[in-house]
């Protein structure tokens, strides 16, 4: 009798579960579908914009800030050499690279020492944020704008830190030391700067290189990659900046800017203490700090996203590895959501505490819980025979119908904002990815996520390795097995 | 019968149906998106296959006719009138490659289609207005000088900031004067660009800017752009309104802009000026201070600038620094081969390693 009683109970919770679910996936996407809107708007106008203003123009004129380009490296001697070398080749007035080594294991400072004619200098520092000992400060003789700052590991956040107390410009732009920026993306990063001085921070888009050739530094020929775990996060790169940042940032809500392409005015950055070293998400982090800095103190800034200055980087090309970086990324976005917590729902904050926050919390933080448990009582619905065949086909379609739709939106935005991708056929790969992701992919990431999301409560810090194929075809391979908290592309 | 067995489903479940439904229509309106993507795409590509084929021959004879092979009758025969504004794009392209009697050819071979785009002027879309205003001060020289003038007066300020610059890069100083009254529109401009915008007309808008610099009645923001469009034109004369407002002034970033105008144009009899701002409250004008003090200041500074090693701002020490090195001073080699705390500065700063 009681069991019956705990039976028929069991039953009823079960599909009042699966209504929250699809309830929640219905809100989830109306939610992407509105920032998908919000994109649409924002990138209309944003192409418009760059037809008024040319960048020929900008680039001749003066007036444009120095930068201070800090790009933190942990064994990446496969990249360093042509990574350092795109940098310096960049089509900007003034600007500096800071490269700064993370007491890597490899020989990453060897060939900087070698391919750049390096020797010992001092270099006052202007900043005091605390990091991990300086061992050396190298300037090039070949190329004075190189600076190279060799210190004791201390993980990503460390090493920009060590090189925002080094930087003397007001901007400083914080990347990934084996990304590759475009020839003109300064310049057009840092329009948000110039047109507007209450601007604090812009991000730009990071794009992958997998499958991309890669001449003396410069992506010659974009095209897909070849093996489909890349291929996957293409699409997801599409949907998470085009459609996602794209829309925050018409709804000034950025609240993410990439840690491997973002620009920052300098002074703000240090008097908020620099990056946080006690997270994997420091990037986010940061973001969040400079909005609550500001609306603390009532200063008027703005945060924004720029869509076409690029960033190529090289994305993992094993579930192994790709599920690491999952893993980590879910963990960074719940650490920062719950160290400024106060934000949530708090008007203080304006449209990031109402909006921006609440959408974090419950979209994307908990969307791989709500997911994950929402599948499983799903399936044990059906086998139980408590699901109808409509409220089946209502489920599926609005778990899997409406990412097919979100990915075709990003593809479309890409279309009509970029088209990077030149060759039809991968746009035609593309369109199929869109359908394909939903079948397996998804799901995987989905669980990484919810892995992640674990691995907070037993508070795991660890930054995972990531794995470096270098982006010529002779680059040797190599694996970067960061200690504590290595550097890697956030 | 279908219809009757849906309807009876609605009735039954009707939140569950409009939600399938809901589901069904984006989901078709998303396949519709993946298709218009496709078919974007491919006239995307005929237009630019075409664009390219029609470029390549405006091209070949535009460098005929530039060159005098050809009269610009030649290329304006291969202009049909729907690719007017396409041959306009083209050729401000193309002027960007070109200067002196090649360039003027370039604004002859614009002329007759210029007409089309003034009403673009009108356009709804802000950017549509500011590419129109682009392409008539690129290549219509003064002939439509008024109605750019009037577009500083756009309510959209990035049309307004496009009209200026069109006009700054005119270097004509009628112009300079109409920009500077309006610079206060721009207050979220950089002011660095903005004075480099002022600075492009050339040495005729030194007046202006002077004027504007010692006018109490202009914000100390227009003040200080035009203090560092000055100090990038060079401008000598400036030095006393420079001192003047020195005196005067409280500002933070008045100050610093004057202060860099002053270390740039000042004379040693101006000095005292510069010294009392070396005690400032603020490590960024104390920076600045130094910077002026070692180029315009005496063998006397030294001191002044040997205590300004010393100071707790690390940007104070470095400034301090170059200054000495700037006038000179024995005393900067003196502390690089001491054991002074900022030696190790000293040296770089000897080895040429400012930044």
């Amino acid at each position: 009798m009681i069991w019956d009683l705990v039976y028929q109970t069991t039953l009823r919770l079960l599909d009042v579960f699966n209504v929250v679910v699809l309830t929640y996936f219905v809100v989830l996407n109306i939610g992407y579908f509105i920032t998908g809107l919000f994109a649409f708007y924002s990138l209309r106008k944003y192409v418009g914009r760059l037809r008024s203003l040319d960048i020929e123009d900008l680039l001749g004129s003066a007036g444009m800030p120095p930068i201070t380009l800090v790009a933190p490296a942990f064994n990446e001697e496969p990249t360093c050499v042509e990574s350092a070398r795109s940098l310096l080749t960049l089509k900007y007035g003034d600007f500096e690279v800071l490269f700064v080594n993370d007491g890597s294991k490899d020989g990453t400072l060897n060939r900087m020492i070698e391919s750049f004619d390096l020797v010992p200098t001092f270099r006052l520092p202007t900043g005091q944020i605390g990091t991990k000992p300086i061992r050396e400060i190298y300037r090039s003789r070949s190329h004075p704008k190189l600076w190279v700052i060799d210190k004791e590991n201390g993980g990503k956040a460390d090493t920009l830190n060590a090189g925002l107390n080094y930087c003397r410009t007001p901007l400083f732009c914080g990347m990934d030391a084996d990304s590759l920026l475009e020839r003109e993306a300064l310049t057009r990063i840092v329009r948000p700067f110039v047109e507007d001085a209450r601007t604090v921070a812009a991000g730009g888009i990071i794009r992958i290189v997998n499958g991309c050739t890669v001449n003396e530094g410069t992506v010659s020929n974009v095209k897909l990659p070849d093996e489909l775990v890349p291929r996957f996060q293409v699409l997801e790169y599409l949907r998470a900046f085009l459609a996602g940042r794209m829309g925050w940032h018409e709804m000034e809500a950025t609240l993410i800017i990439s840690g491997a392409f973002g620009v920052f005015r300098r002074d703000l950055v240090v008097e908020v203490g620099g990056y946080a070293t006690d997270t994997v998400g420091e990037d986010m982090e940061l973001v969040v700090r400079l909005h609550r800095h500001c609306r603390e103190r009532k200063i008027p800034y703005t945060i924004g996203f720029v869509p076409d200055p690029v960033a190529w980087t090289e994305c993992p090309t094993t579930l192994k590895v790709l599920g690491r970086q999952r893993d980590r990324w879910q963990r960074g976005l719940i650490e920062t959501l719950w160290r400024h917590r106060v934000m949530l729902f708090n008007p203080r904050y304006g449209r990031v505490g109402m909006v921006a926050y609440p959408y974090f919390v419950f979209l994307e933080m908990l969307a791989p819980v709500v997911e994950v448990f929402g599948y499983f009582t799903f399936f044990v619905a059906l086998a139980l025979g408590r699901v109808s065949p409509i409220f089946a086909t209502a489920f599926l379609g609005v778990a899997i119908g409406l990412g097919i739709g979100l990915s075709f939106t990003a593809v479309a935005l890409e279309e009509i904002g970029f088209r990077r991708y030149p060759k039809r056929s991968d746009l035609y790969r593309l369109i199929g990815l869109a359908i394909a992701e939903n079948l397996g992919y998804r799901q995987m990431t989905t669980w990484w996520r919810l892995r992640g999301t674990f691995n907070v409560l037993k508070k795991t810090k660890s930054w995972g390795r990531m794995e470096r194929k270098g982006f010529g075809p002779t680059a040797p391979p190599s694996t970067a097995t960061p200690p504590a908290n290595g550097p890697a592309a956030g | 019968m279908i219809p009757d067995r849906l309807w009876a489903f609605y009735l039954e479940s009707p939140g569950l149906s409009l939600l399938i439904l809901g589901n069904i229509v984006f989901v078709a309106g998303a396949f519709a998106l993946a298709a218009a993507a496709l078919v974007l795409r491919i006239r995307n590509d005929r237009k630019a296959a075409h664009w390219a084929l029609l470029e390549r021959r405006w091209e070949a004879k535009a460098v005929e006719v530039i060159t005098e092979l050809e009269r610009p009758e030649a290329i304006w025969a291969l202009v049909d009138r729907p690719d007017a504004l396409r041959f306009l794009n083209f050729l401000l392209r193309f002027a960007r490659r070109l200067t002196g009697a090649e360039r003027k050819r370039v604004d002859e071979l614009a002329a007759p289609y210029l007409d089309r785009i003034l009403p673009q002027l009108k356009a709804r879309s802000a950017e549509r207005r500011a590419r129109a205003i682009q392409t008539l001060t690129t290549l219509g020289s003064r002939r439509y000088a008024a109605q750019v003038l009037t577009s500083l007066d756009d309510r959209s300020p990035l049309v307004a900031m496009v009209a200026a610059r069109s006009l700054a890069r005119r270097e004509s100083p009628d112009f300079a004067e109409p920009i500077l009254r309006r610079l206060e529109r721009f207050e979220h401009w950089r002011p660095s660009f903005l004075a480099s915008m002022l600075a492009s007309i050339g040495p005729a808008v030194a007046p202006a800017l002077r004027a504007a610099l010692v006018d109490a009645r202009y914000q100390p923001r227009v003040r200080s752009v035009a203090a560092d469009a000055l100090r990038e034109l060079n401008d000598y004369l400036s030095a006393d309104a420079a001192a003047l407002v020195l005196a005067e002034a409280t500002d933070r970033d008045l100050l610093i802009a004057t202060l860099a105008l002053i270390g740039h144009v000042g004379r040693a009899d101006q000095v005292e000026m510069v010294r009392r701002h070396t005690e400032a409250a603020e490590p960024i004008v104390r920076s600045r201070a130094m910077s002026a003090l070692g180029r315009i200041g005496s063998a006397a500074d030294g001191e002044r600038l040997v205590r300004g090693l010393d100071d707790p701002s690390p940007w104070v020490a470095l400034r301090a620094a170059e200054a000495l090195h700037e006038a000179r001073h024995p005393a900067l080699a003196a502390i690089a081969a001491s054991d002074h705390p900022r030696a190790p500065l000293a040296r770089q700063i000897l080895a040429g390693g400012s930044a």
